[in-house]
């Protein structure tokens, strides 16, 4: 039944416009970020200006931009999940195919295991449209200032991890905004929730962490978890001088599958709780 | 006897303070169209979601098929379709690939010409052949009700459970519809058909349940409920005691005077007649009324209320 589960998941979810939609934005919205950023730095130099804010856009740091930048779980990766995740959970409950699925012996268990398990194809298409983004327009926009790129300055088996780490940096947002979709189901509400701890619940918590002498927890957080494996797309370029101090990557890597586990653990139990009236 | 393939025990459903179903006991047996009637607001969907693992009960039991059904446990319902509360579609999918998804969740290894088939086959069944290719959220509410059906119907159920089938359909539709449930019916799937329409439930049920604030408050072959009875309604000067007269009488089982008549159930009118004239009440005008689904349906949930 599981297999029948997934398969027809899967169906569901790759017809649906959003997902495409969403991953052409996503790939739209760096493609212009880098154009924009690019043309910024190009000004500040003409005037003189510093340009130590702004990010760099041109081979081959554009690819580190894109990935552990752009489509962090903290800012562009983070939003576009969120989008998707409420996108595809409240149209569940609007259109009622959640019943529909129930009402023919699915049980509530396989129902969000598929619906996470397959989660992981529509993020995996985000990082992909963002970090090609990221790197054919950086590699565009370095071809047309110095006429020239070297591939030698890029790990292709470290873009194929980055994408990896980023789908699955992606993947505790996701099962947070799945939980909180399902235990308000409704689409502006998840929204609303989910970004506002992206955006703001966890920066306060860890402030309040701080204040009772436990601050350095807040480095394993959610986002902050799931920040700290996405920063290994670093990796991607062959320079480790520009490498940072990164959290260890087994921490990160387990730490973002616990989270992920726990909140789709705590989704679960109230969805098998629920009442699911109209 | 007939196998029971769905059944209810002391099915109770609390919201807060409200109790919405309150011990209901119904035996829907194998190959049986069994009506499930009430008010609004009687208790009827809330019923059936609790039967279809969507709502938790507060207490009683539910089985199908012999096996006990639950939010936790819904796996006997895969030989169940449903349809509950309007029809549950991807409104930017076609009808077809609304139905061809469902056809996934019922078996990921049919092979694509079999499941296209199947989809066809089904679509025309509900009359929706013709708009296969169309999407579902330009549908009216008639069509939608089809897809639902449709959706309900896919997968061959032994037990098909529809919550009021027939909504937004005309007439003629509705009379299509009804003609595709006796031919199911007649193929062995059982259905439990929830409705307010008692003429539907009247031309198309075997069995029927009586629903009021909750509780089951009569349940029978339609032809008990209705029990070959009628009323015979007497234009007398004196409604009053010529109702005195009856009442007591051996085999009436109601006398209401109404202004200047009164209405008796039980007895055949020359027996009214006779009885009336035997007491110096000489009636002026003499009717019997027949009895249908509607008239038990409105003095049971009068009396229960």
């Amino acid at each position: 039944m599981m297999t029948n589960v997934l398969v027809a998941e899967y169906r569901k979810t790759f017809g649906r416009k959003v997902i495409w939609m969403l991953a052409g934005a996503v790939a739209a919205f760096t493609a212009l970020y880098f154009v924009l950023a690019y043309m910024t730095a190009r000004q500040a130099q003409i005037t003189g200006m510093d340009v130590g804010s702004i990010p760099p856009v041109t081979w081959p740091h554009g690819w580190v931009t894109g990935v552990v930048e752009l489509l962090s779980p903290g800012f562009l990766g983070g939003i576009a999940t969120i989008v998707l995740v409420s996108s595809l959970w409240s149209a569940e409950t609007r259109w009622r195919t959640l019943h529909l699925w129930l009402g023919r012996g699915v049980s509530r268990t396989q129902m969000l295991v598929a619906k996470a398990v397959i989660l992981v194809l529509p993020l995996l298409l985000v990082s992909v449209a963002g970090t090609v983004a990221a790197g054919g327009t950086s590699a565009a926009l370095t071809l047309l200032a110095e006429g020239g790129i070297s591939l030698q300055q890029v790990d292709g088996v470290q873009i194929v991890l980055g994408i990896l780490r980023a789908t699955l940096a992606l993947m505790p947002v996701g099962a947070l905004t799945l939980l909180v979709g399902v235990v308000v189901r409704s689409g502006a509400g998840s929204l609303g929730a989910a970004l506002g701890y992206l955006l703001l619940g966890e920066q306060l918590i860890g402030g309040v962490l701080g204040l009772v002498g436990i601050g350095a927890a807040s480095r394993y957080l959610p986002v902050a978890t799931a920040n700290g494996l996405a920063a290994y797309g670093r990796l991607m370029v062959r320079d480790a001088a520009v490498t940072p101090p990164m959290m260890d990557a087994a921490t990160a890597l387990v730490g973002c599958v616990a989270w992920t586990a726990i909140l789709l653990g705590v989704a679960l139990w109230s969805l098998h709780r629920q009442d699911l009236t109209d | 006897m007939a196998k029971v393939v769905l059944e209810t025990r002391q099915l109770t459903k609390r919201f807060e303070d409200v109790v919405a179903v309150d011990g209901v006991d119904l035996a829907v047996q194998e190959g049986e169209v069994f009506g499930f009637l009430g008010p609004n607001g009687s208790g009827k969907t809330t019923t059936i979601g609790m039967v279809l693992g969507l709502l938790h009960p507060t207490m009683g039991e539910i089985a199908v098929f012999g096996k006990r059904v639950d939010p936790g446990n819904v796996a006997p319902l895969r030989e169940v379709g449903a349809l509950v509360g309007g029809p549950a579609m991807v409104p930017g999918f076609t009808a077809r690939h609304n139905l061809h998804l469902l056809t996934y969740l019922d078996s990921a290894s049919l092979d694509g010409a079999s499941r296209a088939e199947r989809v066809d086959e089904v679509l025309a069944q509900v009359g929706l052949g013709l708009a296969a290719d169309r999407k579902v959220g330009g549908f009216s509410l008639g069509m939608k009700q089809r897809m639902g059906l449709a959706a309900a119907m896919l997968h061959r159920p032994r037990l098909l459970i529809l919550d009021e089938p027939t909504n937004g359909l005309d007439p003629a539709g509705m009379r299509e519809i009804r003609g595709l449930l006796r031919s199911l019916a007649a193929e062995g799937v059982t259905i439990f058909l929830s409705s307010h329409l008692l003429h539907e439930v009247e031309q198309v049920c075997d069995r029927v349940a009586v629903l009021k604030d909750g509780r089951v408050v009569a349940q029978g072959r339609v032809s008990e409920l209705l029990g070959g009875g009628a009323t015979v309604r007497a234009r007398v000067p004196d409604a009053e005691a010529a109702a005195r007269r009856l009442r007591g009488l051996p085999e009436v089982t109601s006398v209401r005077s109404n202004g200047s008549y009164v209405e008796v159930v039980g007895l055949p009118s020359e027996v009214v007649n006779l009885q009336l004239v035997q007491n110096g009440i000489v009636p002026s005008e003499l009717l019997t009324q027949q009895h249908d689904l509607e008239h038990v349906f409105l003095e049971l949930t009068a009396e229960a209320a």
